[in-house]
């Protein structure tokens, strides 16, 4: 067995919390959680949870991801909240 | 530039200023789509012979529905355009994932979880004889765990996605299912073991080390 699927399992189950998000949480909280990541708010306790989940989810991590280089690549622009 | 509530009130509305904020946001979402499939093509290469800025156009459409269907759940946590560009960027990354897999028999892949699948290497083994007995020991509880205690389904999903690196999407697709209820599956398959592990005296982590995982 290749190495790297050893250690991937092994990471994946010794990450793993009787409580995690779900797929639909975590969309929920896609754009808040990248725009906290890009504002540098590493810490804040819903941006932790959203990258537990996206440690363990290829598919939403790669959604987080794209959207956040979406966001670096896009032209400065004032926030547009009210 | 608009604010969320200009947003929001302008797609709720009516007449020219919901068609211009429809036709603002169209163009956002096809912009998202097409980059989240140029992004793609980067990083896996050509995954089959479609049309970028044509599925990009559909994406964006499916997206534009999406969004409109669910305009009652923005909270306003981040700027509208952000909460928009996810949805482009959903249907593209799936349809992209589609792509890549569509060629691939994943029933074939699914039938071949078998005993043997999770079996070590002798190389893994090697290596000094007491810390490569405790390695066997650890392993030996976590084909126990795969082979007797997770459901059928459990053992094809965790083989697919840690083994085949099969994204999460094409075995909702294949099973008629949602993420919810494979990552449900896969989540519980962890699960189990990990606390097996822990009640026969093995710290995952200390597992990872053993083998070589820097933790």
């Amino acid at each position: 067995m290749d190495p790297r699927v050893i250690d991937r399992l092994l990471r994946d189950v010794s990450e793993t919390e009787a409580e995690e998000l779900s797929c639909s949480e975590c969309f929920d909280l896609l754009s808040p959680g990248v725009e906290l990541d890009l504002a540098g708010s590493t810490s804040a306790p819903m941006l932790i949870r959203l990258v537990h989940h996206l440690r363990q989810c290829g598919v939403c991590r790669e959604e987080f991801e794209t959207l956040r280089d979406l966001l670096r690549s896009a032209p400065e622009e004032p926030d547009d909240r009210t | 530039m608009r604010t969320n509530d200009e947003w929001t009130r302008a797609l709720r509305g009516d007449g020219d200023a919901q068609a211009a904020a429809l036709h603002e946001l169209r163009a956002i979402l096809v912009r998202a789509a097409r980059f989240a499939l140029q992004r793609r093509l980067g990083r896996v290469g050509s995954p089959g012979s479609f049309d970028v800025d044509q599925l990009a156009e559909d994406c964006a459409q499916n997206a534009l529905v999406a969004i409109l269907d669910r305009l009652a759940d923005f909270r306003g946590d981040s700027r509208f355009t952000t909460w928009a560009y996810k949805f482009a960027i959903n249907m593209a990354l799936v349809a992209s994932r589609r792509e890549s897999w569509k060629r691939v028999s994943l029933d074939a892949l699914l039938e071949q979880a078998g005993p043997s699948t999770w079996r070590l290497d002798a190389h893994a083994l090697a290596g000094d004889p007491e810390q490569a007995a405790r390695r066997a020991e650890a392993w030996k509880v976590i084909e126990e765990v795969i082979e007797t205690e997770l459901s059928e389904r459990q053992r094809q999903a965790l083989k697919a996605v840690v083994i085949d690196d099969v994204p999460l999407d094409e075995l909702v697709r294949h099973w008629g299912s949602s993420r919810n209820a494979v990552y449900k599956l896969l989540h519980d398959a962890r699960w189990k073991l990990k606390t097996r592990l822990e009640a026969r005296g093995f710290a995952p982590r200390e597992i990872l080390g053993m083998f070589g995982g820097a933790g």
